[in-house]
Parts: structure tokens; C-alpha cells; sequence
């Protein structure tokens, strides 16, 4: 299972920030300039819509990385 | 875009429910955007404007979107764009009195009418309650009585939904109470729907392929009484009858023996879809390619403005090399994706739907017979006179504000200047004294033709100067153009004297036709360049034209 929400948080990154992302790969929101605020909505519901999950508020705005997405991803999966 | 992009993107962009990965995975060439949109509003528009593009790829739409800021009091800054979006939501004035509310946005509404001619959307209300329905009561009445509005109408959008249309929660992040799926929902109507019908050019035919497309089943081996016709398939037939009463031209393009097609449509009362909607045959064993040239010769349309629809990916791989300009669908699914992609086919669905629209079909099939009494003819003159045509003009006809729009954004080979304007333009020919508008209308004794052709003109001093000049490829072909524009012209010069016409004109790809007329008509050189001719009027030469014509005219409404 971890490893589809590794790719799949993968795509979605390389996507949206425009570069290639490994799945697996560490990335930091504060180190991408291109990770803003809206960009931080359009991979959380697409992140949401790949998984057929939903993320509260609070797990919205403390998600900071690509390792946050596979972990909070990985729990409502398991819920 | 290639047949397999074709169907991997149809699967997506017209799915019941649409997905943000599924769609932010849809990745094709960019081309430098052709036209602007623009966008001012009051919450949240970027979780639209973040899925919409491969919609509007879809459609072959390049735009660029320029998102004004938040702005409740929707103040409207000079700008030029050629699409205006207000996306509104109406709740951030809940403590206003509804009276007040509307009267106000009646007054902004005005306002961005008045600083551009550009198509303007704007967002109903969703929801249900009796405030949310005096506002788009409020709304329709402005839009029924205003050029070029439409409103995206999020109240549809939201009883689709139901209560997942809102996402209060999530308002804070997002600046917007509509949740993900209204979001992705809105940019699907604006990527197909509204933009492309705004933008052009629109479709005119379907091209149509049979087996495991109208029905289950392959007529050669299954025979026409052991085809299939699901309750999906019945469906997609029905919304292909849909089609014809908007003017679109269905074509059975197919693979079979022609005698088997005849007795399909002869037998099957169960077939909504009757022999005498479809507007042209390419029943062979030949290629399909040349079977929609055929088809768009016989119904006077370039093959570009086509939608080729099979169940066939060889089929549609071939047609989409040899005429690369002819859309695709992919027909999967028996019968049901093809319906849902259909349904919302960017530029395949008008906006309006003309009386003409209507005659369009039963006009087209009256050619052949109209080629063969040119045939037989000794001359034009007696070829007319056997068609018995009637002609009707009207001058300045108000209530066809869209179909003179229509005919100007539609008409390529006789269509003078290329102007198309916009129904926002064309309302100053019908009101402005010193302008003035003329429509013809064409019936003969096989069919009736609707409106026909259009003349958009102006006095500047004693010149009139005509700015447009269109005639439908349908009323081509019946020497017909000289009349036409001759009885216009001497119905406007009886209200706008002048000593001179002015014919505006422009080199298009398609309207060499036009041109050649002009040179003939004004015996003046019409050079390869875009430009004016001047011609003195002859009124001796016109009453001559008019006299010596072998058909009724009459002015008036039609």
C-alpha cells in the first residue's frame, strides 16, 4: 500500500511543482518556492480524488512534505 | 491530438465524476494562447482556473485566464479581453436586503456591459432557497433583455451534487465555500460549454458510424433484425435527433452494403433515430476519409467543421491522418460514453437555435434535387424559374439579433469582410439611425431555406459603407448573390441616400468566393490584399437587376 501512495504523492509532485519527483523522494514545502498556498490545495484534493480519501482541516495545514502527504494518506487509508 | 490521447482524455473530461489527479494527469502541448479571459469576482476562482485548461485543450482552445482580485464591489476596471467571467458568490451579501442586493448587481451588470462587447458569463445562485431564487429570477430577466450573457448556472451544477456541492470547512483555505467537485464541475461547462461556444468555430456535422456505435451488434453478420438497440444506445439516438433540431447535419458514414443500411432504417420502428434525419449516405467499402469529403461537399461545409464518431480506433486513426482537422469521438462503452461525451461536446451544442436552424436538414436534402433540375436547365434563368424562389428581406429585425451574430461568426466563403461581430456590435446597426441592418430569407418549391444572408451597413457621408456582407453556402450555387445584394442595398439607400457603396473586405482562407464576386459585381479590381471598393451606384443597373430577376420578392418580417 505505501508503495502506490508513494507514487502516487510522486505524480502529483512532479506535477504541480513542475520537476520530476521519485517516489520516495523527500520534499520540503519550505524549500519549493513553487509549493504556495494554492499549490498546497491543489495536492491535497488531488491527493484526496487519487485515493478516494478525505484529510481534516488541521492535517491540511500541517502537512509540510512529501513524506506528511504518504504518512496522513497512509492513516485515513488504514481508518 | 492522436486518437489514443482521443480516448484516454474523453474518459476523463466526460466522466459522471470527475477526478483533480485524473485530470491534472492530462498533459498535452500548450499553443500561446489566442484569446483572454477574463475573470473578476468575489471568492475563490483558482481551484477552477487550476483543471480548467485540459478542457479547453480538449476543445482547441488556447486561453489565457486574468483572475482580477477579490473585489465585493465587482468595480470593473477598463480592460480588453475577449470572454468576461463574473464568478459572484451572492451569500458575502447576506446582510443586504434581496431588493437592494439585486438592484445593485443589475447596476455593476450594466456597467461591464457597457465597457466591452465582449460574451459575458456570470454565476447564478446555487441552493434553494427564496432568497437564491429572486436573485436568478433577477439574473434571467437581465440576460433575456441583454446582448451576448449567459449564466453559468451553478444552481444546476448544485442539484447534481446535492450537499457536496458546499465545503464551508474547508473556506478559509480554499476562498471559496464551493467545495472541490462544484469547482472541477464549473471548469468542465466553462472549458466545453461556454468558452468554446464563445470562441468558435462550431461544429455543423456528425459523422456517424454504425455497427457498435448506433447499436449493438455488426448489420453485415447480425442482420438488421439481429442488431441491438440498448436502452443506452436508444438514448445516444435520441440525443442525436436532439442535434438535428439544433441544425446539426448527421451523416451515417459505414461499412456496409447500402442495401442492408435501406433495409435497417425500413425495419427497425424501434430506432428513433429515422432515414429522414439523417441529411447525407456514405454507405461503402471506401475509406471514411473520403466519405466525409464527399458528405461535406454535398452539404456545403468545409470538413473541419466535422465530428467523426466510431467504435473503430483504426477507423478513427485513419480519418484523423488523412484530415487532420476532423474531431473525434471514440464510441466505448456501448453506447453510453458516447452519449455522455456528446452530450457536452465543446462547439457542438449552439447557444441559440434559430427558426433556420430547424429547415437546415430537409434544405440540404433538397439539394440533389435542386442539382438536377440545374442539370436539365437550358440557363440560370429558367433554373430559377423552375425552383420558383421567393425572396424576403427585412430591414433592422430585432428579434434576429443572434441569428445575424450566427451567420456572421458561421459564413466563410461569402463572407465579405470577416468581420463577425458580436451580437453586442450588431445591436448598433439595428438602433442607430444612421445604421442599418438587412436579413434575407429564401424559400423555393422544394424547401424552405430560413434566413439566408446578411447585410450590416452604415451611411458615412454620401457614402454607404458596407461592413459586412455574408450569404450562407446553403443559397450559393442559384446565381442568386447580384439579387440578393442588390434589393438589400436599394431597401437601405431608400433610408440612408447615398452616391456610393463601399464594400469592406478582407482575405480570408475561405472567402475567395466573396471576393470573386465582388470584382464581378462592381466590375472593379478587388486585389489580393484586404481593403475597400468604392462603386458608384448605378440605380438604373440595379432596377434592371431587380426587374429582370425570375423570382418574388417581397420586404418584410418573414
Amino acid at each position: 500500500m505505501r508503495t502506490n501512495i508513494d507514487s502516487v504523492v510522486a505524480e502529483i509532485l512532479s506535477i504541480v511543482l513542475d520537476r520530476p519527483v521519485a517516489p520516495g523522494e523527500f520534499v520540503s514545502r519550505a524549500e519549493e518556492d513553487r509549493w504556495d498556498s494554492l499549490r498546497h490545495i491543489e495536492i491535497v484534493f488531488a491527493l484526496e480524488s487519487a485515493l478516494n480519501i478525505e484529510l481534516d482541516e488541521t492535517e491540511i495545514g500541517e502537512v509540510a512534505s512529501s513524506s506528511d502527504l504518504c504518512s496522513v494518506a497512509e492513516v485515513r487509508l488504514a481508518s | 491530438m492522436t486518437t489514443l490521447e482521443v480516448i484516454e482524455w474523453q474518459s476523463t473530461l466526460f466522466s459522471n465524476r470527475l477526478s483533480r489527479f485524473e485530470i491534472m494527469k492530462l498533459n498535452g502541448r500548450q499553443p500561446a494562447p489566442t484569446a483572454t479571459v477574463r475573470v473578476s469576482r468575489n471568492h475563490g476562482f483558482e481551484q477552477v482556473a487550476s483543471a480548467i485548461r485540459p478542457f479547453l485543450q480538449f476543445a482547441g482552445i488556447a486561453a489565457a485566464l486574468d483572475i482580477g482580485d477579490y473585489d465585493d464591489a465587482f468595480t470593473f476596471p477598463p480592460r480588453n479581453a475577449d470572454i468576461e467571467i463574473v464568478w459572484i458568490d451572492y451569500q458575502r451579501y447576506a446582510k443586504l436586503p434581496v431588493d437592494e442586493l439585486t438592484a445593485w448587481f443589475g447596476t455593476r451588470l450594466r456597467a461591464l456591459r457597457g465597457v466591452t462587447d465582449a460574451p459575458i458569463f456570470v454565476t447564478d445562485a446555487p441552493g434553494d432557497s427564496d432568497v437564491v431564487r429572486r436573485i436568478n429570477e433577477t439574473l434571467a430577466d437581465w440576460i433575456a433583455n441583454t446582448s451576448d450573457v449567459e449564466a453559468i448556472k451553478l444552481s444546476d451544477i448544485a442539484t447534481d451534487l446535492g450537499p457536496t456541492f458546499f465545503d464551508e470547512r474547508r473556506s478559509a483555505m480554499t476562498g471559496t465555500r464551493f467545495s472541490d467537485a462544484a469547482c472541477l464541475e464549473a471548469a468542465r461547462r466553462l472549458g466545453l460549454e461556454f468558452i468554446p461556444a464563445a470562441i468558435g468555430p462550431m461544429i455543423k456535422a456528425v459523422a456517424l458510424d454504425l455497427d457498435n456505435t448506433l447499436y449493438t451488434g455488426v448489420l453485415g453478420e447480425d442482420g438488421p433484425n439481429g442488431v441491438v438497440l440498448t436502452e443506452d444506445h436508444r438514448a445516444l439516438q435520441q440525443l442525436l435527433i436532439d442535434l438535428t433540431r439544433c441544425g446539426i447535419f448527421l451523416v451515417v458514414v459505414s461499412r456496409n452494403e447500402p442495401n442492408d443500411v435501406a433495409e435497417l432504417f425500413r425495419s427497425r420502428s424501434d430506432f428513433p433515430l429515422r432515414a429522414e434525419m439523417i441529411a447525407d449516405w456514405q454507405v461503402s467499402w471506401g475509406s471514411k476519409s473520403q466519405g466525409i469529403l464527399r458528405a461535406a461537399e454535398t452539404l456545403r461545409i468545409a470538413p473541419d467543421t466535422f465530428l467523426f464518431v466510431d467504435d473503430n480506433l483504426g477507423e478513427l486513426t485513419s480519418v484523423s491522418r488523412d484530415l487532420s482537422e476532423v474531431r473525434l469521438v471514440f464510441a466505448g462503452n456501448g453506447g453510453k460514453e458516447t452519449f455522455d461525451v456528446l452530450r457536452q461536446y465543446p462547439a457542438l451544442w449552439p447557444k441559440n437555435i434559430s427558426r433556420t436552424d430547424t429547415l437546415r436538414i430537409a434544405d440540404a436534402r433538397a439539394n440533389a434535387e435542386r442539382q438536377e433540375l440545374a442539370s436539365k436547365a437550358p440557363d440560370a434563368t429558367s433554373y430559377l424559374r423552375s425552383l420558383g424562389v421567393e425572396l424576403t428581406f427585412s430591414l433592422n429585425p430585432a428579434d434576429e439579433r443572434a441569428r445575424l451574430a450566427e451567420l456572421a461568426a458561421k459564413t466563410n466563403q461569402f463572407n465579405l469582410s470577416l468581420v463577425r461581430m458580436s451580437p453586442v456590435e450588431i445591436d448598433r446597426y439595428l438602433t442607430d439611425p444612421d445604421r442599418r441592418a438587412v436579413m434575407f430569407y429564401m424559400r423555393d418549391r422544394l424547401a424552405d431555406s430560413g434566413s439566408v444572408g446578411s447585410i450590416l451597413a452604415r451611411r458615412d457621408g454620401d457614402v454607404l459603407v458596407v461592413d459586412e456582407l455574408c450569404i450562407s453556402c446553403r443559397a450559393m450555387g442559384r446565381c442568386l448573390e447580384d439579387i440578393m445584394v442588390t434589393i438589400a442595398i436599394v431597401g437601405i439607400l431608400a433610408e440612408l441616400p447615398a452616391c456610393s457603396v463601399r464594400f469592406n473586405h478582407s482575405v480570408g482562407p475561405r472567402n475567395k468566393p466573396a471576393r470573386n464576386w465582388l470584382s464581378a459585381y462592381t466590375g472593379l479590381q478587388v486585389g489580393e490584399e484586404s481593403g475597400s471598393v468604392d462603386y458608384p451606384w448605378d440605380a438604373e443597373r440595379a432596377s434592371t437587376i431587380i426587374a429582370d430577376a425570375p423570382i418574388a420578392v417581397s420586404w418584410g418580417r418573414y
